[in-house]
């Protein structure tokens, strides 16, 4: 392990209820209103918590609001209502040491700096060998060594998602947001990834709250998981997931356990969605004005 | 553990260069040579035209050539020509940072849109020309004059642009940029949205540039004693046509070779773009 990420190496058991609180939310909502002045309830209301070094997934079907709410906990976006700290404090902007993954990462990564250079992005405080450092430990990491002076848009899709994780990492955040980073690989890229991301984040003691859609993703990757319902969303139910780590996927997958958790946080999902009528839309009431982003 | 993508991956450790290069650079010395031949032939029509000539209209390319030379090596080179291409520079260097400011500040708080937005608008409607009169009596007829009408003539593509290429910057990258720089605002501009923005900075400038020098020669033909458009009107009234197609012809050189630079610049900082362009549209 290299040996700027030695001292924070961190215990896993320190994750029980009585663990310090990292990110607290409460009664989160927030909606969109379009310029036709519909007004898009995006979260209902939303309270969640997580500690230190514990692993969150969020999963919820697609639309519910799951990307929303991570631009609010990050304090990317002001929600309507309901307070957010981070480490004790109100979050009005981004805190210095929460890392994002987002879901578009061909979006995310800037075209016009070389792979080294993305990666650096964040350590702009650091000498310039502390900087080089800490890119190439973290795209050591994630095994992108020889593509580090090409441009993001010449690796392919998975191998531009690893960037993005290498600069999240790079920055040694104690928070680690992601929005579906594996949506857009393969099947054997995206067990590859998981299991990578399980590591880094037990090696270095990250609290990494992770969204997705993928139930299977959700039990093996978390300690954790948190079921949102569709929009406007709420949290259906938590979930917490009783497998020891290190979890290798083949292991996991085969365990009863992992199959039980499965199917219940999958008929959570399935009943609220047969038995709520869709939420349509409603008409703003006069004089609001459309959402813009940033 | 070894990480195999199923995509094509580039090949190890070999940084980016723009493709295609030396398959199409055939192609290019071709396309070149062609070029080179069709310009001969025009400039040995005005050969032929000007020997046959009776009107006295037309000189022969030959002689201005030899008179362009004359004027290069000349006194005249730095009484005329290079006082012309620094005002042109200057003027376009001034509009460029002018516009830029103005276009950052257009286009990135955009709380100020309505309050700036008509004048802006209204100020823009403003033929440049029409400004040399009251720029005349606001600067007098010296060199400031000129380089402040190049400067306002200049610096509205430049503004308009930059103030576009901010408003559409992918808002994936301001995210980006907020969560990697703890939201400061210089930062998030200086670091993303300008880079973000820059092709289209980029051919606001390269207008801003073509403007520049039209307004050089424009400025130059009123209440003027010295440049380009001065030597090119003064040899109009005094009927010496020799000099005036010379100094058209050291005129379109210059321009020509502004751009030449200007491109070359462009393509040294936009190759990202360029190679972003060409892997989409593959
Ligand atoms: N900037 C915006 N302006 C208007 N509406 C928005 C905006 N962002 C999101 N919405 C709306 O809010 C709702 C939730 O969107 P969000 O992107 O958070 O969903 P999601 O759960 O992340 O979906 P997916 O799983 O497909 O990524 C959607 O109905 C969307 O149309
Ligand atoms: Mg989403």
């Amino acid at each position: 392990m290299p040996e700027a990420i030695k001292g924070r190496q961190h215990d896993r058991q320190a994750t029980g209820p009585a663990a310090a609180t990292l990110l607290e939310a409460r009664n989160i909502a927030k909606c969109f209103s379009h310029p036709n002045g519909t007004v898009t309830p995006a979260i209902g209301d939303i309270a969640l918590s997580l500690a230190k070094g514990e692993f969150v997934a969020i999963v919820g079907p697609s639309g519910c609001g799951k990307t929303t709410l991570l631009r609010c906990l990050c304090g990317l976006l002001k929600p309507d209502s309901g307070t957010l700290s981070y480490a004790g404090k109100p979050v009005s902007d981004v805190p210095e040491d929460v890392a994002v993954v987002f879901q578009e990462y061909n979006r995310s990564l800037f075209p016009w700096l070389s792979v080294r250079r993305n990666v650096e992005f964040g350590l702009n405080k650091l000498s310039k060998t502390e900087r080089r450092a800490r890119a190439e430990e973290a795209l050591t990491r994630v095994h992108l060594t020889d593509v580090i002076e090409h441009y993001p848009w010449q690796l392919s899709g998975g191998m531009q998602q690893r960037v993005a994780i290498a600069r999240a990492v790079a920055t040694q955040p104690n928070l680690l947001l992601m929005d579906e980073p594996f949506a857009s690989v393969d099947a054997q890229t995206r067990i590859r990834l998981e299991t990578m991301t399980a590591s880094i984040s037990t090696e270095l003691g990250l609290a990494t709250l992770l969204i997705t859609h993928d139930i299977d993703e959700a039990v093996f990757l978390a300690d954790r998981v948190i079921v949102l319902s569709p929009r406007p969303s709420s949290v259906l139910a938590e979930v917490v997931v009783d497998i020891p780590r290190p979890r290798t996927e083949l292991e996991v997958k085969a365990m009863p356990r992992f199959q039980e958790y499965r199917r219940l946080i999958h008929d959570l999902i399935v009943a609220k969605q047969s038995d709520t009528p869709d939420v349509v839309d409603t008409p703003a009431p006069d004089g609001t004005e459309p959402e813009r982003s940033p | 553990m070894t990480m195999h993508e199923t995509r094509k991956a580039p090949p190890k450790g070999v940084p980016f260069r723009p493709r295609g290069r030396s398959r199409v650079r055939g192609l290019t010395v071709v396309r070149a040579v062609a070029g080179m031949a069709v310009f001969a032939l025009l400039l040995f029509a005005w050969e032929l035209a000007g020997r046959h000539d009776t009107t006295g209209l037309l000189p022969p390319f030959s002689d201005v050539a030899a008179e362009m030379a004359a004027i290069l090596t000349g006194e005249r080179l730095t009484t005329d020509v290079l006082p012309s291409v620094l005002r042109a520079l200057l003027g376009f260097a001034l509009g460029s940072v002018i516009g830029m400011t103005a276009g950052v500040v257009l286009g990135w708080w955009r709380r100020l849109d309505p309050w700036l937005r008509p004048p802006v608008e209204f100020l823009r409607a403003v033929p440049t020309p029409a400004l040399v009169p009251i720029a005349v009596v606001a600067f007098g007829a010296g060199n400031a004059l000129r380089v402040w009408v190049i400067a306002l003539g200049a610096c509205w593509p430049v503004l308009l642009n930059t103030m576009d290429g901010l408003r559409r910057v992918e808002p994936g990258y301001i995210d980006s940029a907020r969560v990697y720089t703890s939201g400061r605002t210089t930062a998030v501009l200086g670091r993303a949205a300008l880079p973000a923005a820059l092709p289209q900075i980029t051919s606001g400038l390269r207008i801003g540039l073509a403007l520049s020098l039209i307004l050089m020669v424009i400025s130059e033909m009123i209440a003027s004693s010295s440049g380009l458009g001065y030597l090119i009107l003064q040899s109009q009234r005094l009927y010496a046509l020799t000099p005036m197609y010379a100094g058209v012809l050291i005129l379109a050189c210059t321009g020509w070779l502004l751009t030449l630079l200007f491109s070359a610049a462009e393509r040294r900082a936009l190759v990202w773009f360029e190679g972003m362009k060409g892997r989409n549209h593959a």
